[in-house]
């Protein structure tokens, strides 16, 4: 199991493997190399297994890392378990989904065929997917705002003072105030319908 | 939430609600689940989206040494011929498309045999034993094209182990390399009317062999015996397009 920061942290110990998501945090090359060389191989062969190509291979693998770096860095993920089935799976269930995308019939019916996973193990990854699927979801429905709208929210993240915001993209205050509630209005609507 | 909307819960988060106001909003989430809900999900969106729009210097460093190990580990001209991990008494096997082999004893105008029918034999030793070394001097010598030296070592391996697939797949494209076409032919039948693997790897080897042989006819009837599915799907249709 990982938790998250409203979870229940001192009740659960972090695992050594922890180290793999602080080295990909501070972008630690070694540890890279490590990650690529002791998976990558395994990876691949899965995919080629399964409907994909060597580039197909090389693509989920770079995700799942940026993956597991998100939720490490934005999410405050702790890994209770060890890093290589995690990891492991993750790519798999990734590569999964890309199959099914790409409409057709995945092969296997089970990913875990040549790794069983723990509950824990299976717990963590899925996490980590369901989060990953969640922020694309988002992304995908900002990416259907108009071209202002988008601005307008972008500059409004960026924390700085909304006079300032105003100022520098040549609008007033209250019309900043007011589109930008319209903007996030409009996308928590888009969202909201891609849930029901 | 029937009393508030989006633009309001927003107002609430920027501070732009009167004092009176925002007291009412706060009440209505203690009683509200809807509201509070919405509320959360405004949050998880504005965190998410400010987490992954805005510039984050340390993932663009991570994405760069990542590009960089990409083209160490994998690599884009590879073409791999999938291969499931089989049985456990051998362990994982794969078969790699590399390179490019001549056969001069199949050569013809066309050349199907040199462009479809680069295979590597690789073999992952699990168990370290006697078998293991027969199937690591196998593809030794498979993938030195030493075709002729690979046949006895795998009649030996399917003797301690006759229901080996990959071993049976591997001596039946050996042996069609090294005259033995009969032979070969029959082993690659045999791993077809199985349901390994390497099923439809070996139709797709037939397939090969009798385009080499110019027998379009033939080629092509076991061309159609591979499902769309199948790793080798790809390559089998490239096939029947230059045979058509």
């Amino acid at each position: 199991m990982f938790l998250l920061p409203n979870a229940n942290q001192s009740q659960m110990s972090t695992h050594p493997d922890q180290r793999y998501l602080d080295g990909l945090l501070r972008n630690d090359t070694r540890l890279v190399q490590e990650i690529y060389e002791r998976f990558a191989g395994r990876i691949r062969h899965h995919i080629l297994q399964h409907q994909g190509t060597e580039d197909d291979a090389a693509d989920i693998f770079q995700e799942a890392i940026i993956d597991v770096y998100n939720q490490a860095k934005y999410k405050q993920l702790q890994l209770t378990c060890p890093f290589e089935p995690f990891f492991l799976l993750i790519c798999k269930r990734k590569w999964l989904n890309e199959i099914k995308k790409r409409g057709r019939q995945p092969v296997t019916k089970r990913l875990d065929d040549v790794y069983e996973v723990g509950e824990d193990v299976f717990a963590a990854a899925e996490q980590v997917l369901k989060e990953e699927a969640q922020a694309g979801m988002f992304l995908t429905q900002f990416e259907r705002l108009g071209e202002k709208c988008r601005e307008i929210l972008r500059q409004s993240l960026t924390g700085e003072a909304q006079e300032k915001i105003a100022a520098a993209m040549g609008v007033t205050y209250g019309y900043l105030r007011k589109k930008k509630s319209e903007c996030m209005a409009t996308l928590l609507s888009y969202i909201q319908a891609q849930k029901i | 939430m029937a009393a508030y909307n989006h633009e309001d819960i927003i107002r609430y988060e920027d501070g732009d609600m009167l004092p009176e106001e925002r007291q009412l909003f706060e009440a209505a989430l203690q009683n509200d689940a809807a509201l509070a809900a919405a509320l959360a999900q405004y949050r998880e969106v504005a965190a998410t989206l400010s987490a992954r729009l805005l510039p984050d210097p340390q993932r663009d460093a991570l994405k760069e040494t990542l590009q960089h190990h990409r083209t160490v580990h994998f690599s884009a001209k590879r073409k791999v011929v999938p291969i499931k991990r089989y049985l456990t008494a051998i362990g994982a096997a794969a078969a790699i498309l590399a390179g490019i082999l001549l056969f001069r004893f199949y050569s013809r105008d066309t050349d199907y045999m040199g462009t479809y029918g680069n295979i590597e034999m690789q073999v992952a030793v699990e168990r370290g034993n006697n078998a293991d070394t027969l199937l690591q001097s196998a593809a030794l010598y498979f993938n030195e094209k030493a075709y002729t030296k690979v046949i006895p070592l795998l009649d030996t391996y399917l003797k301690t182990d006759s229901s080996s697939q990959m071993a049976l797949y591997y001596r039946g494209v050996a042996a069609t390399h090294s005259g033995a076409v009969e032979a070969g032919l029959t082993d690659l039948k045999k791993v077809y009317a199985g349901e390994s693997v390497f099923k439809y790897d070996a139709a797709f080897y037939i397939a090969l062999y009798y385009a080499q042989q110019q027998n379009k006819k033939e080629a092509l009837s076991w061309l159609k015996l591979i499902p769309a599915d199948a790793a080798a799907a790809a390559k089998a249709a490239a096939l029947e397009k230059d045979l058509k």
